[in-house]
């Protein structure tokens, strides 16, 4: 008789099989659970570390962001919820919403001024001014991530490139793209555009003037008679 | 009180703002900016009478200024604001309104002892006794009307004399 042959033999093979199958499913499953053991010890360090750092988290504006970076690693969001373990325990979430309420205050306060879109340098600068207690903790990455939260309540509030520099318009609607391109010939120029520089991308007259107009009767803009140029009030700096 | 070194603001220092603005909201913005700027300008330099030649509305740093028309725009705004009054052809800023200048001589007569006797409006405008009042050095003409103005409200009596200039005008405080 032939060895490993033969019906025993098939047998034989798909019973090992099985139970290597068998034997895979529970070393999967092991390892799942170990994972989801060591998942729970990080957490729990993480808990226990943002219980001693509390103070650190909130004051420190580096040392928040290297905790968010760490939050988001292991799938925690400290911002999540306001009812939530972390918001409770950092009062975090308490510090973005604060801080969201008083952004929507300085861009309400300087729209009059730049139309509805501010730098982020001049957002900092005017939080810094504003607030009772000091604001000095406050950097460009939280108002970022307090934006990010204020965009819930509708799109009323975001962040846009313009040139080099972010800014945040606090209009709602959308600027066009013709608009945020003739914004970003004014930041490389102190903050003034002329027909020309917009006739040198290649644009005819009629696209010309519907955007100039446009930016015009949004308050974004202002007109120099004696040259015909365009400035823009939230990007001069004088 | 000497006069100090006044600061621009921003846009003092931005092109457009010397160019009346098309935009109505933007006008509008653009003429509150003019007269909160007429008005610090002159109370920090302690000149009543508005000079429109003055580097107020000339900035000769960045080659703009406002047109005979964009002044007369915004001195009639500063005017219908209550901000400015205007005699003949001269202007005068209000950083007080009529009736807050009003308050602060009737105030001073009352407080050093000068009610109903008879002062001089020179000595009320250049006297030793009110070097260190706010309106001390105030134009003739409009500590004349801001105390014709106290008259109508029974505080005080004008006395105008014969001559224009006011040199023999007077004033008893009630």
């Amino acid at each position: 008789m032939r060895r490993n042959v033969g019906i025993g033999a098939i047998n034989k093979q798909r019973i090992v099989k099985e139970k290597l199958t068998q034997k895979g499913n529970e070393i999967a499953e092991l390892q799942l659970q170990q994972v989801s053991q060591q998942m729970d010890v990080f957490k729990h360090s993480l808990e226990e570390f943002a219980i001693k750092y509390k103070t650190e988290i909130r004051k420190n504006p580096e040392f928040r962001a290297r905790f968010q970076v760490m939050c988001s690693k292991i799938g925690v969001d400290p911002l999540a919820s306001s009812k939530g373990f972390w918001a409770q325990l950092l009062g975090v979430g308490d510090f973005y919403y604060e801080l969201g309420v008083q952004i929507v205050e300085v861009c309400l306060a300087t729209r009059p001024i730049n139309g509805g879109i501010i730098t982020m340098e001049d957002l900092v600068a005017n939080l810094e001014k504003s607030s009772g207690k000091t604001r000095k903790d406050v950097q460009a990455d939280d108002i970022i991530r307090a934006i990010g939260k204020l965009s819930v309540l509708g799109d009323g509030f975001k962040i846009i490139k313009v040139g080099k520099q972010s800014m945040i318009q606090s209009i709602p609607g959308e600027l066009t793209m013709d608009h945020t391109t003739a914004l970003d010939v004014a930041s490389s120029n102190r903050g003034c555009f002329t027909i020309t520089s917009l006739k040198e991308l290649g644009w005819p007259d009629l696209r010309i003037n519907t955007a100039v107009d446009s930016l015009l009767d949004q308050g974004l803009v202002w007109v120099d008679e004696v040259d015909q140029s365009y400035w823009v009030p939230a990007l001069f700096q004088s | 009180m000497a006069a100090t070194d006044f600061e621009w603001p921003w846009q003092y220092n931005f092109p457009p703002f010397f160019t009346i603005q098309p935009v109505a909201t933007t006008k509008e913005q653009q003429l509150q900016s003019w007269r909160n700027l007429i008005c610090d300008y002159h109370k920090t330099k302690r000149i009543w009478e508005i000079d429109t030649g003055s580097d107020l509305f000339n900035n000769s740093a960045i080659n703009r200024h406002l047109s005979p028309a964009a002044i007369r725009l915004i001195l009639q705004n500063l005017v219908q604001e209550g901000q400015g009054v205007m005699s003949g052809e001269r202007c005068f800023a209000l950083w007080n309104s009529v009736s807050q200048w009003g308050s602060l001589i009737h105030s001073w007569a009352a407080d050093n002892g000068l009610s109903n006797t008879v002062l001089t409006l020179f000595e009320i405008q250049s006297g030793d006794e009110t070097e260190n009042q706010p309106f001390h050095g105030m134009d003739i003409w409009l500590l004349q009307h801001v105390i014709s103005h106290l008259e109508k409200e029974g505080k005080a009596e004008l006395m105008l004399g014969d001559n224009e200039d006011f040199s023999d005008a007077g004033v008893k405080f009630f």
